[in-house]
């Protein structure tokens, strides 16, 4: 199972299996559980379906609901929430083919962070640089630091050093 | 980014207590498999998210650290394959603390349920206040690899 006999292969077949887990994934939500875009080219069909939406941009607002875009998708949502024109939010609610509407169950704005939150996001940056200066620190090319291991006590056999720097025959 | 960091530290940390190196850094490596699977279907492929739902299921990351184990030297494979799973499936747990609004996080079970499923604690715009105990598991890795190395 893990040796090197028919690697090709055995790789082949688990990268091939996940892809097919993959494709069945997007093939079995296309009939259960579609996406906006699906709920508008076949409205009469996901009537009443819950969807998930994620990521999605508010474009303008009134008392009654809103207007969102999602995937180059729009679509009104009501009832109103407290959100603005320009908001990223994640939604889930209802679709209901008369009007082509979702009905609201829960909306969540996402992005913007602020104050505190805004240096945390720092952190994980500075970790990651450090990180990387950390293993640059370990896998520079120092030449000088390369020994070439001759056994000492010999006539001209003594320990040389390969440096980039010196002219040939120095070493 | 910071949901990154919090993967980073909750593999860390069980990994801070395996002897060899290198199956310490596969099963933080691991962990970040089935992020990098999802994200290449989303950003690389063009794929819906649709596509990306085994990436984080039991039997897809079992795939996915499989694969990545043939990647190595054929005498470490064996010893890969479960770091890099363990890593994947710390991955898959720290992702169900998430509340994605009742929708679920992961199909855990997927290709054999459909159903997706989540625990609600952390509302995943909050998880940037995780950096504090991300930082604190970090140093405790840290701390146990240091006190393994003194101790010889």
């Amino acid at each position: 199972m893990f040796g090197d006999r028919g690697l090709g292969w055995k790789l082949g077949a688990a990268l091939a299996v996940a892809l097919g887990l993959a494709f069945l994934s997007a093939r079995r939500a296309g009939s259960t559980a579609p996406d906006l875009l699906g709920c508008k080219a076949q409205p009469a069909r996901w009537d009443g379906t819950m969807l998930r939406i994620h990521s999605a941009r508010v474009v303008e607002s009134d008392t009654a609901g809103f207007e969102i875009e999602s995937d180059g998708v729009s679509a009104r949502v009501v009832p109103a929430a407290a959100v603005a024109p320009g908001d990223s939010i994640d939604l889930t609610g209802t679709f209901r083919a008369q009007g082509q509407f979702v009905h609201l169950t829960e909306v969540r704005k996402i992005g913007g962070l602020k104050g505190p939150a805004r240096l945390l996001s720092l952190v994980p940056v500075m970790v990651l640089g450090g990180v990387l200066l950390n293993l640059l620190r370990h896998f520079t090319f120092r030449p000088q630091a390369l020994q070439v291991g001759r056994s000492p006590g010999g006539p001209g056999e003594g320990p040389r050093t390969l440096d980039a720097g010196a002219p040939p025959g120095a070493a | 980014m910071p949901d990154l960091f919090t993967h980073l530290a909750t593999a860390r940390l069980p990994a801070a207590f395996v002897r060899d190196p290198r199956i310490a850094a596969l099963v933080v490596i691991g962990t970040f498999l089935p992020d990098l699977t999802s994200k290449g279907f989303y950003w690389v492929l063009k794929c819906t998210p649709n596509f990306e739902v085994p990436t984080h299921s039991l039997v897809g990351v079992t795939l996915i650290s499989y694969a990545a184990s043939l990647f190595l030297e054929e005498r470490l494979r064996r010893a890969a394959f479960p770091a890099l799973l363990a890593g994947g499936v710390l991955h898959v747990l720290v992702d169900l603390l998430k509340d994605n609004m009742g929708v679920g996080s992961c199909r855990l079970f997927y290709p054999f349920s459909p159903r997706s499923y989540e625990l609600g604690l952390i509302d995943p715009v909050d998880v940037i206040y995780l950096v504090p105990i991300d930082l604190i598991l970090l140093w405790v890795a840290g701390a146990i690899e240091r006190s393994r190395r003194v101790r010889g």
